[in-house]
């Protein structure tokens, strides 16, 4: 997981990086990756419109596929608007907390209760005096690290699995696809919840392990280990149609290795499903997260994450007179998630000409 | 017929092998047990001793595996670390009370989520639809528990007027509850678990239905003059039932993952609660085997909806 952050370079080459790093990179910079300099073997008629496509007008220059998705991305205006959204709370969430006065683990001595919002505490305070608005920045670091961690990670593992059961077929893939069965088939939230608390005992073999890594990346660590398979079905569907192609065969014959034919050639054409995959991964994390934060087995305070946040807060007591320590958290993960699903619908639609029709 | 469900049977084998393996090599052999007894001051030496050859830690994996699925398989679930009783016991205790729960909340998600489905499908972007998808929307951002949380804040101002306890379940097995007394306190935690699916089902129906209605044999049906409510109930539900039974199959695993929670806030007695307690208590006897049965019910669900296929679409039993 730490491969493609640790990568810096071109998109040029990628060659000389491990596969996963090369597609991690990709995913980071988005479809643009994929864009105008392999056009000519990256056979995309139903995105291109005709105009730009290699049998239209040479003499003006296609416009870039990036530009067209983000042209029709734009259109879809919820999906714009969770963009903005999602973008704000991330942006808030990490500079905001060096200019306001209030620290997420500092106890206003002065009040050392639950107080209502104020003009010396915007949001209020917690039970014991804590500043609410920058809990719930410093809990959207952690969360949004999280969402973005897991799915990013996910996606990198599901998706090798993926090109490579459907680029290779026969008997890797039936071992392939039954491995992603298995753990599709595992019982989600008892295991992740058994795995939680294993990877947080330091007695535990899996806790000795990881005991050394930020109890984020732990949760992170459970996420990522059940969530990976998901991917690889849609995208290997998507490999056995492309493999079948001619620029596939073309590269073949030139004597690319498997290597580069699958993570080259190929994996850029199953981008749009990775992506979109992807991007509704990070709501999914985002809710795990919190979900296991709430049960106790999350993220553990006095580390702020929305999720434990809740769990504070969850007695009848609290629920009726504090109301501020519950649906500030709770309308953080609603706009989160709404808005991360609203960009994935949006994505969706931009990758998908036949949407584009309408 | 016979020879599908055998064959789709005998696929589930392997998984649930290497689903068993897989857990119990992470659960059981993971935290290692003897050392946590050996720090816990409730336990003396002896416990220990006794213990330790109880469940074989003093054998090698491969051995320790063997005892507990041949014990597993035969009915012998070990016992629990903690409460010193057979886990089975402990199990089955709190069992029905979670298939009750989820059970009623599957039929209650289906009997809501298909007519509001086919209705919003029927009638494509009215008003109907464009309410219910953002509702779909909103549903799906909610966090499960909060929306339990609301619900039982709903229920405290209801109950100031109908009197109290009736909508919290407080103590005792499903079996001591007269029926009316279980549908009052189980009625919010299913109303609560039921949402999520609500929203998710509805809306796929919707896009199955949408998909079907378009195809030509529904314009035919519609052209020979049959009344419309026959052709979309005889004629174009009947071929989004497929999809719908995968999608159940599916999402059977996030209901009960949905139980968990939604049993820890409405503090029933299922296998949710004793989950989180076992976990809480280091109680991996316990843990493995709910984590087990868990994944027996997946693999059971998902081998159920093959062989439903075969029953519903005679190409797939053709093939």
């Amino acid at each position: 997981m730490s491969a493609g952050a640790t990568t810096q370079g071109s998109p040029f080459d990628e060659g000389r990086q491990t596969p996963a790093a090369a597609q991690l990179q990709r995913q980071l910079q988005g479809a643009g990756a994929a864009g105008a300099p392999r056009s000519r073997v990256d056979v995309r008629p139903e995105v291109v419109p005709p105009s730009a496509s290699a049998t239209g007008d040479l003499s003006r220059p296609a416009t870039p596929q990036w530009l067209l998705i983000w042209r029709s991305f734009a259109q879809h205006k919820g999906a714009l608007a969770g963009l903005i959204i999602v973008g704000s709370i991330a942006l808030a969430s990490i500079f905001l907390p060096f200019v306001l006065p209030w620290k997420a683990h500092e106890i206003d001595l002065d009040i050392l209760a639950a107080s209502g919002p104020s003009l010396s505490h915007p949001l209020g305070t917690d039970t014991i005096g804590r500043d609410v608005l920058a809990r719930l920045l410093a809990a959207g670091r952690i969360s949004l690290t999280i969402g973005f961690t897991v799915a990013l990670a996910g996606a990198a593992i599901g998706s090798t699995v993926g090109v490579m059961a459907g680029y290779f077929g026969g008997r890797t893939d039936t071992f392939l696809m039954w491995l992603v069965n298995v753990v599709l088939t595992l019982p989600g939230l008892p295991l992740l919840i058994a795995l939680a608390a294993l990877i947080a005992s330091p007695t535990s073999a899996l806790g000795a392990l990881f005991g050394s890594v930020p109890e984020w990346m732990r949760i992170a660590i459970v996420l990522v280990a059940l969530g990976w398979a998901g991917v690889s079905r849609v995208v290997r569907s998507q490999v056995l149609s492309v493999k079948e192609q001619e620029f596939v065969e073309a590269s073949q014959a030139l004597g690319a290795s498997s290597w580069r034919v699958m993570f080259v050639h190929i994996l850029p054409n199953c981008l749009s499903v990775i992506v979109v995959f992807t991007t509704l991964a990070v709501a999914g994390a985002i809710m795990a997260e919190s979900v296991l934060s709430f049960l106790g087995v999350g993220v553990n305070p006095p580390t702020a994450t929305w999720g434990n946040m809740l769990n504070e807060a969850r007695d009848l007591f609290t629920l009726t007179q504090y109301w501020w320590l519950t649906w500030f958290p709770a309308l953080m993960i609603f706009l989160t998630v709404l808005s991360v699903n609203f960009i994935g619908d949006g994505l969706r639609d931009a990758f998908d000409p036949k949407s584009q029709a309408k | 017929m016979g020879q599908l469900i055998i064959k789709r049977m005998l696929l589930a084998i392997p998984t649930l092998f290497v689903v068993s393996v897989l857990m119990f090599l992470l659960l059981f052999v993971g935290p290692n047990p003897l050392e946590m007894l050996q720090q816990d001051p409730g336990f003396t030496a002896e416990d220990v001793e006794r213990l330790t050859k109880l469940y074989g830690w003093d054998q090698p994996v491969h051995r320790q595996y063997i005892d507990w699925a041949t014990g597993f398989v035969r009915g012998d679930w070990g016992e629990s670390i903690q409460q010193q009783v057979p886990a089975r016991d402990v199990i089955m205790e709190r069992l029905p009370l979670t298939l009750l729960l989820t059970g009623a909340s599957m039929m209650f998600s289906l009997m809501i989520a298909i007519p509001i489905g086919a209705y919003i499908a029927i009638n494509k972007y009215s008003k109907a639809d464009y309410f219910a998808t953002a509702a779909t929307f909103a549903m799906m951002a909610t966090p499960s528990f909060f929306l339990a949380l609301l619900l039982q804040l709903l229920a405290l101002q209801i109950g100031d007027w109908r009197g109290g306890e009736m909508f919290f379940y407080t103590a005792g097995a499903p079996r001591d509850l007269t029926f009316s007394e279980l549908v009052g306190r189980l009625t919010l935690p299913i109303v609560a678990l039921s949402l999520l699916q609500i929203a998710g089902w509805s809306r796929y129906q919707r896009s199955q239905l949408v998909t079907v209605l378009e195809s030509e044999y529904i314009k035919a049906a519609m052209a020979k003059g049959l009344p419309k409510r026959h052709v979309y109930i005889k004629h174009a539900m009947r071929n989004t039932m497929l999809p719908i039974i995968t999608i159940v199959a599916i999402d059977l695993a996030t209901l009960f993952g949905g139980a968990v929670i939604t049993e820890t806030i409405f503090a029933l007695p299922g296998m949710g609660t004793l989950l989180l307690d076992s976990v809480n208590s280091r109680d991996v006897v316990v843990v493995l085997n709910i984590v087990m049965i868990g994944a027996f019910l997946m693999v059971l669900f998902n081998a159920l909806a093959d062989v439903m296929y075969g029953v519903l679409d005679p190409r797939v039993r053709v093939k």
